[in-house]
C-alpha cells in the first residue's frame, strides 16, 4: 500500500484543524480548539484504483512567536497552504511557509486553500488574489471547512499531483 | 560528559519513568521491529511485537525512519484526545530508537495559554 505524508501548513484559526476534520470525518465545529504540537490523522483514498494511504499531519498555527519545526515536515510528499480569506495578513504567513518548506522538502506539490468561503462577504482577501496565485503555478482553491465547499477537491488534486510526482 | 553517581541516576531515572511513561521501539531500517519495551501501552502500541513490520501500522514514523544517522525530536504528538507524547528518534546500530515521553500536562498548559491569547 502507497503511504503518502501531508502537512497542514498556515497561521494560527485559518481552519487547519477543521478542514482535516472535515474531510476525514464530514464534520464541522463552530468552537475554536487551537491546535497543540502536531495531529496526526489517517484516511484511505484511491486514485486511478490505486489504494492510497494519506496521512495528514495537522500542525499548530505558525506565528511571530512560535515557529513551525523542520522536524514536523520531514518525509512529507506533499503540503497543503491555508488562508483564513478574511484575515489578509494570512496571505504573508503562508508565503513564509511556502519558502520554508522548500527550503526543507525541495520541490514537492502543494494546494494553496483560501477557507471561510462561506464568508465571503467578508473576505479581506481581494477577489483576484487566487487569480494572482494561479499566475505563479500555484494550485489553489477557493473553500470551506464549515460547508465542505473545496475540500474533497483540495485533498484528491494534491494527492493527484503527489502520486504523479 | 558529567556522570551522576549512581543514587542519582537511579532517581532521575525513576522520576522520568513516574512523569513520563517512557516507551520504546528499536526499528530496523525496513521497518520490522528488532526490540519493544517500556510503557507502550500508553500509547496504545502494545500489540507490536518483535519481528513485526510496522510500516503500515505506526502512521507517524512514516517518512521520519530510517534517520540519517542524526538524532531527532518531534514534541507534541497528539495520539488520542487526552494524550501527547514527544517523539524521540535516535540512530542506532542496527535500525533507529523510537521514544516516547509523555507530554500531556505541557500539551494541556500550552492549549490554555494559546486559546486565552485567541480569545483576547
Amino acid at each position: 500500500m502507497i503511504q503518502k505524508k501531508i502537512c497542514m501548513l498556515g497561521a494560527f484559526a485559518v481552519g487547519k484543524t477543521s478542514f482535516v476534520k472535515q474531510y476525514v470525518t464530514g464534520i464541522f465545529s463552530e468552537k475554536y480548539h487551537t491546535t497543540v504540537g502536531v495531529k496526526i490523522d489517517k484516511k484511505m483514498v484511491e486514485i486511478d484504483g490505486q489504494p492510497i494511504t494519506l496521512i495528514l499531519w495537522d500542525l499548530h498555527g505558525e506565528d511571530e512567536f512560535q515557529k513551525i519545526r523542520a522536524s514536523y515536515l520531514r518525509g512529507s510528499s506533499g503540503y497543503l497552504l491555508v488562508v483564513d480569506g478574511t484575515r489578509q495578513k494570512t496571505i504573508a504567513v503562508v508565503e513564509d511557509l511556502h519558502r520554508m518548506a522548500q527550503e526543507i522538502l525541495g520541490e514537492v506539490p502543494f494546494v494553496l486553500v483560501i477557507n471561510k468561503a462561506d464568508l465571503s462577504e467578508q473576505w479581506e482577501i481581494q477577489k483576484d488574489a487566487a487569480e494572482r496565485f494561479r499566475a505563479r503555478g500555484w494550485m489553489v482553491i477557493e473553500g470551506s471547512a464549515k460547508t465542505g465547499e473545496g475540500v474533497e477537491q483540495a485533498f484528491s488534486q494534491l494527492t493527484k499531483s503527489m502520486v504523479d510526482d | 560528559m558529567e556522570t551522576y553517581p549512581p543514587p542519582i541516576q537511579y532517581y532521575l531515572g525513576h522520576c522520568l519513568k513516574e512523569s513520563r511513561s517512557p516507551g520504546y521501539l528499536y526499528v530496523s531500517q525496513d521497518y520490522h521491529i528488532l526490540d519493544a519495551g517500556g510503557d507502550l501501552d500508553h500509547y496504545s502500541l502494545h500489540v507490536y511485537k518483535k519481528g513485526q513490520c510496522i510500516k503500515e501500522l505506526v502512521c507517524f514514523l512514516h517518512g521520519l525512519l530510517p534517520l540519517d544517522g542524526v538524532p531527532m525530536v518531534i514534541p507534541l504528538i497528539q495520539f488520542h484526545a487526552k494524550t501527547f507524547a514527544d517523539l524521540h528518534l535516535l540512530p542506532g546500530e542496527l535500525g533507529d530508537w523510537v521514544l516516547l515521553l509523555d507530554a500531556t500536562e505541557e500539551a494541556i498548559q500550552r492549549q490554555r495559554a494559546q486559546q486565552l491569547t485567541y480569545q483576547q
